[in-house]
């Protein structure tokens, strides 16, 4: 608990610390955001608050994969402080995921309610987007164990990890015509059909949700245990 | 890919022991092989009768690795951020945390860059930070892979003064270096590689006994009084105020009962044979070819010998 205080502490103190860089990405998003939705001018008000709901959760649920990569190259270079931790290594991956994700979840709730007030319509889809966050998080952090699984062993997938952020982003604007042919399975669905107005089987969510957890899991050890023996952990 | 082979080692409560050799001999995949996050083709290694690439919670928080250091840092956290991360890692405590190590962070002269982005300090910092990371949980076992790296000589002689008092508290140090001062200074054993092997396994003095021949010793006397030079045994040269006699010899011992019984005063005393020049007798100097290597006489599991 208090490694999950102390991340999450210290990747906010990050955005006070470095303001301009936080503001500029704040908002770039922002405009980002209103560019396609508002550039040609082709939504009406409901559908941006659709749309806005569905993209931002899956940016939120996108957090933990850069995270994995991230936390693995960037912050560590070598895995292997990290990897001889009493903190068996995907927790800490999960809880520094998690720590991305709650920023992520503040950041894009303040675009949210900027959007609203743009676009004129209620910030109800606000709710939705913290109801849907916790649940699949485990989904995310699951994709994302598979990827830090893979950055152990194989090193430099930043293009992947970079490709599954962009799967995630861009599954919110799935034309509507393909809608019924998108699985329930893949993890970005639920985020697809939030920004289409769709009803949520919860239950079938969470059990996704964990499945996606457990399988990462086992990858995510089968490779850790191959780089041990490749002697690959520190290796970048 | 074999790295290195027939490498055995005990090491007990308050020994320090070094590997040495020249760079790509496998030291790093020796120490990483003992820290368990390099799992051996062969053989074992075991931590407390553990195996460390299996170890859990409790194994690990009596580790503390430093491997390749500076990387392990996250550059936009403070050095104290990390700290106290790392306290919530290995369940220390704050308070406890900052007993244990203030006496380090102010010996390492760190305390007044705690509070700075990591990016901003200096490449002698980070790895200072790292030493205090490693030492965080009051780990029983230390696995050291270069811990001077990037000091000055400050720093150096603080890293010594630090693993000095390691030793006196029980600890076991397992470290490679490149820097031989150290080694000569701390280290209980040494273990030099050459390829992927064992080349002699010494106590650091052995290591410098065995490569004395043809060094000398100078001493330079607070004022030499006249008529020493034919007080003194043959074999040593005085000229002027400064002495030089052969490293190895009894010559040593009786020059200076000599110069005791004399009252002369020496200024200083140095000798041209360091556990540097002794490794490039030896032709385990980084660079140093194969061909220019003396056999080893002694296989390793014998016990520490040396050639000669």
């Amino acid at each position: 608990m208090k490694l999950t205080v102390r991340s999450l502490q210290f990747t906010l103190m990050q955005d006070l610390r470095y303001p301009v860089e936080f503001l500029a990405d704040l908002i770039g998003s922002f405009l980002w955001l209103g560019v396609i939705l508002f550039g040609a001018s082709q939504f009406s008000s409901a559908q941006v608050q659709l749309f806005a709901t569905g993209f931002l959760l899956n940016v939120i649920l996108s957090e933990p994969i850069g995270v994995a990569v991230g936390f693995l190259t960037v912050r560590g270079g070598s895995a292997e402080e990290a990897y001889c931790a009493p903190v068996p290594l995907p927790v800490q991956l999960a809880i520094q995921g998690a720590a991305s994700a709650v920023r992520a979840l503040i950041v894009n709730s303040v675009i949210y309610i900027g959007m609203a007030l743009l676009a004129g319509f209620r910030p109800t889809g606000l709710l939705p987007l913290l109801q849907l966050t916790p649940p699949l998080f485990f989904a995310s952090v699951g994709v994302a164990l598979v990827v830090a699984g893979a950055q152990l062993l194989l090193k430099k997938v930043q293009a992947v990890s970079g490709l599954i952020m962009i799967l995630f982003v861009g599954a919110a604007f799935t034309p509507t015509g393909v809608l019924s042919k998108v699985p329930a399975w893949l993890p970005f669905a639920t985020g697809l059909k939030a920004a289409n107005g769709g009803a949520y089987n919860w239950a079938e969510m969470a059990l996704y949700s964990l499945l996606y957890a457990g399988v990462g899991l086992l990858i995510f050890h089968g490779c850790q245990r191959l780089t041990v023996r490749l002697g690959l952990a520190g290796a970048r | 890919m074999e790295a290195v082979t027939g490498f055995s080692l005990t090491l007990g409560p308050g020994e320090i022991h070094a590997i040495v050799g020249p760079n790509g001999t496998g030291k790093t995949s020796l120490v990483r092989a003992a820290a368990g996050t390099l799992q051996p083709i062969a053989g074992t290694v075991r931590l407390f009768g553990q195996d460390p690439v299996r170890a859990g919670g409790r194994l690990r928080r009596r580790l503390g690795i430093l491997l390749d250091g500076a990387r392990y840092l996250h550059a936009r956290w403070t050095g104290w951020e990390m700290l106290l991360h790392q306290a919530a890692l290995y369940g220390v405590r704050d308070q406890v945390m900052i007993d244990r190590l203030e006496p380090l962070w102010e010996g390492l002269a760190l305390a007044p860059v705690l509070d700075e982005p990591i990016f901003r300090l200096s490449r002698g910092m980070r790895q200072k930070l790292c030493l205090l990371l490693t030492l965080l949980h009051d780990p029983d076992v230390l696995i050291l892979d270069e811990p001077t790296l990037g000091l000055d000589a400050t720093g150096i002689a603080q890293v010594r003064s630090l693993l000095v008092s390691l030793r006196q508290a029980g600890k076991s140090v397992l470290l490679t270096s490149h820097d031989l001062d150290l080694l000569e200074e701390v280290s209980d054993g040494i273990t030099v590689m050459a390829g992927g092997r064992v080349r002699y396994r010494a106590a650091p003095t052995e290591i410098l006994r065995w490569a004395a021949g043809g060094y000398t010793v100078t001493m330079d006397l607070r004022g030499a009084p006249p008529g020493l030079a034919d007080r003194l045994p043959a074999g040593a040269q005085l000229d002027g105020d400064r002495l030089t006699l052969p490293l190895g010899t009894e010559l040593l011992s009786q020059t200076l009962v000599t110069l005791s019984a004399l009252g002369v005063e020496i200024a200083s005393l140095r000798s041209n044979c360091t556990l540097e020049t002794a490794m490039g007798r030896l032709g385990l100097a980084d660079g140093a070819r194969e061909a220019d290597r003396p056999e080893p006489a002694i296989h390793p599991d014998a016990g520490p010998a040396l050639p000669g």
